[in-house]
């Protein structure tokens, strides 16, 4: 083994063996699964008057829903919807989850049972262009997503809540993730200032270079282990609960105004990669805050304060460049607000969507980050004591 | 071999540190005598590279502080050396000696090797924290040993040793200083004077004496005593 891989497995074992790692990391891994399992398992529901436990009404509702899955939504199913509904109870449970979508989309009862397919497809239509006006969309803007639309009608109606339950996991597992590593990854630096011991390391041979980079390796590999510990345990209890149904299922099964061209199985994809990505920028960035403000709850403070201030506040769309930087910022990298967010970047003759962005920019803001963690480590000096 | 300081300078604001010093250090044991505040300890930051000086330079037969190869042949204990509490006194050794650069087989060996010569054998595989305060500076010294340092930079290695400690440690420092530039500062004087080759006192910031003592030149404790105000000794 060289000396790099020694000092990176060091590091590693001083990350592990620190009691507040295992216990912040034990909590996140139990929240992700109570938020996961919570609705299904500890909630009732009333079904012609008689409670239902949570689980089993699930059940129902995945089976009714799955006796229709794969059906193009059109004038004939919507007929068969409303006869469903005129004829009995338990016919019109398997329509249930398609009255519930036609309810969202004209949010009256009376226009969601009259309705028809030319109708609802045009309601839908309607709503995007709402949306797009409603987010100062450019005329480029526009004629980019008018082609991806042209892509998407008419769509089937699909089962696939297994898959749709992770992918709005990705919003809990980017805050988790954000706590875990502004808790667990600034003392890899900040120890060394505390203990006194970087006097030791920095007149070592490889305290000055090797070190900073075994010490980040280690911090990015705990960032990504516990990403893939806490993405593993959503997507396995989503997936024994719900099933794991509906890969190629459209996009607009999930998102009535979104304009996505991909299918729910991709943007599944899309989103886990996109916590991996996200667990490496949380765990360079901490390391380099630690770095520039030297203390470890400072760190903590400022991470968690911003992520706040993003879920509270976001700019006016008309502010333009602004508003779109502001949407790049990672604890803006929900996907239930990516999802319906159609404002694009313009970069070399290409529009790209912000999550395509966030896919551009944050491997470059690591890069960037490790490099100038990498000259303030270096040019760190003993005084005072 | 020779360590060369050239007028090596330390500024803080208006206060002046260290102060345009310039020394030969060549293989043996030098002491390095001063009250509190003398700039002992910035001068050992300076000639370890932890502290930048403000301007001047030191060179290990040419190789500047700042280098690799400078920092392969140093060894240091710092005044207050830190430690990691949950590491048993081995793992500590066996991190440190992969900062030095030794391979695991070499490390393993060296550190076997370092905690027998500092009497650590029996409590290697305890965890640091149980160490009381003299174990943790036996610790300290056989970590700054690890890589056969030519380059040995002690600042008040003897601190927190029992008498019988400091007399097997002072044999170690004469024994190591045959062949290794040894550079040793303390406030005890008798700690010197059976080992030093050479004594350098300080006083604010600037050397006011450099060379050898012998017998001839009368008591060392008295000469340094006469140099300081005792307040402001240790």
């Amino acid at each position: 083994m060289s000396t790099f891989s020694d000092l990176y497995v060091w590091e590693l074992k001083k990350i592990w063996r620190r009691r507040i790692t295992k216990i912040v990391l034990a909590v996140m891994v139990i929240l992700s699964a109570v938020v996961i399992v919570g609705d299904v398992m500890f909630s009732n529901y009333e079904d012609d008057d008689t409670e239902v436990k949570g689980y089993a009404w699930f059940q129902q509702h995945a089976e009714n829903s799955r006796s229709i899955s794969g059906r193009l939504i059109d004038d004939d199913m919507l007929d068969d919807m409303r006869t469903a509904i005129d004829t009995s109870e338990q016919e019109a449970g398997k329509y249930e989850g398609l009255y519930e979508y036609l309810w969202g989309l004209y949010g009256d009862n009376d226009k969601a049972y009259a309705s028809d397919a030319a109708g609802m497809y045009q309601e839908r239509i309607d709503g995007v262009h709402r949306l797009w006006n409603f987010q100062c969309l450019t005329d480029g803007e526009k004629a980019y997503w008018e082609q991806k639309e042209a892509e998407i009608s008419p769509y089937k109606w699909q089962y696939s809540d297994g898959l749709i339950t992770i992918l709005s996991s990705g919003s809990m597992l980017n805050m988790l993730l954000l706590f875990l590593l502004a808790i667990c990854l600034p003392s890899v630096f900040a120890e060394e200032h505390t203990r006194k011991t970087d006097q030791l390391i920095l007149c070592s041979r490889f305290g000055k270079q090797k070190l900073y980079g075994a010490k980040l390796l280690a911090g990015v590999t705990f960032g990504v282990i516990s990403a893939v510990l806490l993405e593993v345990v959503c997507c396995a209890l989503s997936l024994w609960l719900y099933g794991a149904d509906g890969f190629d299922a459209c996009m607009q099964m999930v998102g009535l105004e979104c304009s996505w061209t991909m299918t729910v199985g991709q943007a599944v994809l899309m989103v886990l990669g996109l916590t991996l990505v996200l667990a490496v920028l949380y765990s360079v960035l901490s390391m380099f805050l630690v770095k520039l403000l030297k203390n470890s709850v400072a760190v903590l403070g400022i991470m968690v304060g911003v992520f706040f201030l993003c879920l509270i506040g976001q700019p006016p769309y008309a502010l333009g460049w602004i508003s779109r930087l502001y949407a790049l910022l990672p604890p803006q990298a929900l996907p239930d607000r990516f999802l319906t967010d159609d404002r694009l970047f313009y970069i070399l003759g290409q529009y790209l969507t912000s999550w395509q962005m966030m896919f551009l920019v944050y491997p470059v803001a690591i890069v960037l980050m490790a490099w100038l963690g990498g000259k303030l480590y270096q040019r760190y000096q003993i005084t005072g004591r | 071999m020779e360590l060369k300081v050239d007028r090596l300078t330390k500024q803080y604001g208006n206060k002046i540190t260290v102060d345009r010093l310039s020394l030969n250090l060549r293989p043996g044991v030098t002491g390095l005598l001063g009250a509190n505040g003398a700039g002992k300890t910035t001068l050992m930051r300076m000639l370890c590279g932890i502290l930048k000086p403000t301007s001047g330079t030191v060179t290990l037969d040419g190789y500047d502080v700042s280098t690799e190869e400078y920092r392969t042949v140093l060894g240091y204990l710092p005044q207050d050396f830190g430690y990691y509490p949950d590491f048993t006194g081995m793992d500590f050794l066996l991190y440190m000696a992969a900062l030095k650069g030794l391979n695991r087989q070499k490390a393993k060996r060296r550190s076997k090797e370092l905690m027998e010569l500092v009497g650590l054998s029996e409590n290697a595989k305890k965890k640091v924290k149980t160490y009381s305060g003299g174990m943790k500076q036996r610790l300290g010294i056989a970590q700054a040993l690890l890589n056969q340092p030519k380059v040995l930079i002690l600042d008040e290695p003897t601190a927190g040793l029992d008498p019988k400690e400091r007399v097997r440690f002072r044999k170690l420092i004469a024994e190591l200083g045959k062949e290794n530039i040894v550079l040793l500062s303390t406030h005890i004087v008798s700690d010197l004077e059976h080992i030093a080759d050479t004594v350098i006192m300080m006083k604010d910031g600037q050397i006011i004496y450099n060379g050898a003592w012998d017998d001839s030149k009368g008591d060392l404790e008295t000469f340094y005593l006469a140099e300081f105000d005792e307040e402001g000794l240790e």
